[in-house]
């Protein structure tokens, strides 16, 4: 009767083992799914840095009576037109 | 294409009245200068650009749309206060020798141009003039 208490014991202790390597493997894991993110944001921060928004030069436009645009513009569009 | 030419300062727009079809082209034309002169020219211009009501209840009911003082913008339409300007530009265009609509001149050349040669048109003449500066 003591021995299969023995042995009872023994199996508890190869189950408690058993279970905190699988915690601790759950851990490493979650650990590693983070700093995959992490590395994935950071990729995506330098690709971000590695192309920076394309400088547009814009004027104002000025939206007169029957005219659009900036009094300085070297090119001049007329169009003659009516609504029909 | 042609609104970014004239948002980078490339090109500007002008409109001139050329009144080929008789009495409802002259009432969107004046009806557009009097939205004009409450500060709702383009409101008009893009109005009779997409429909099809040229009657003077329809002008007057699109300027209480955009809140305009109605009796204002009445007295200008039924006036005609615009009429010599439109006339003017009318008789210009004929005497330069367009009757057909729309007609584009860039920097007062050319007419008759079909969007894509003239955005061909207004780049290579700015690449020119800057060529020039």
């Amino acid at each position: 009767m003591k021995r299969a208490g023995i042995w009872f014991g023994a199996l508890g202790l190869v189950v408690s083992a058993v279970l905190i390597a699988a915690c601790g493997g759950g851990d490493d894991a979650e650990q590693s799914a983070a700093a995959q993110r992490s590395m994935d944001a950071q990729q995506v921060e330098q690709v971000a840095q590695a192309e920076p928004a394309q400088p547009e030069a814009r004027v104002q436009v000025i939206r007169d009576r029957a005219s659009l645009g900036s009094p300085d513009a070297p090119v001049v569009i007329q169009e003659y037109s009516d609504f029909l | 294409m042609i609104d970014e030419l004239i948002r980078t300062g490339v090109a500007r727009f002008e409109y001139s009245h050329i009144i080929n079809h008789g009495p409802p082209s002259m009432l969107a034309a004046l009806s557009t200068e009097c939205g004009g002169d409450q500060g709702a020219w383009w409101d008009f211009h893009d109005h009779y650009m997409s429909q099809w009501d040229f009657s003077r209840e329809g002008a007057i009911a699109f300027a209480a749309s955009l809140s305009l003082d109605t009796d204002e913008f009445t007295q200008c339409l039924d006036s005609e206060k615009h009429l010599d300007l439109v006339e003017g530009q009318h008789r210009q265009a004929v005497a330069d020798g367009f009757n057909r609509t729309p007609t584009v001149r860039i920097n007062d050349q050319g007419g008759a141009i079909v969007a894509d040669a003239l955005i061909g048109q207004v780049l290579a003449l700015a690449a020119e003039l800057e060529g020039e500066g």
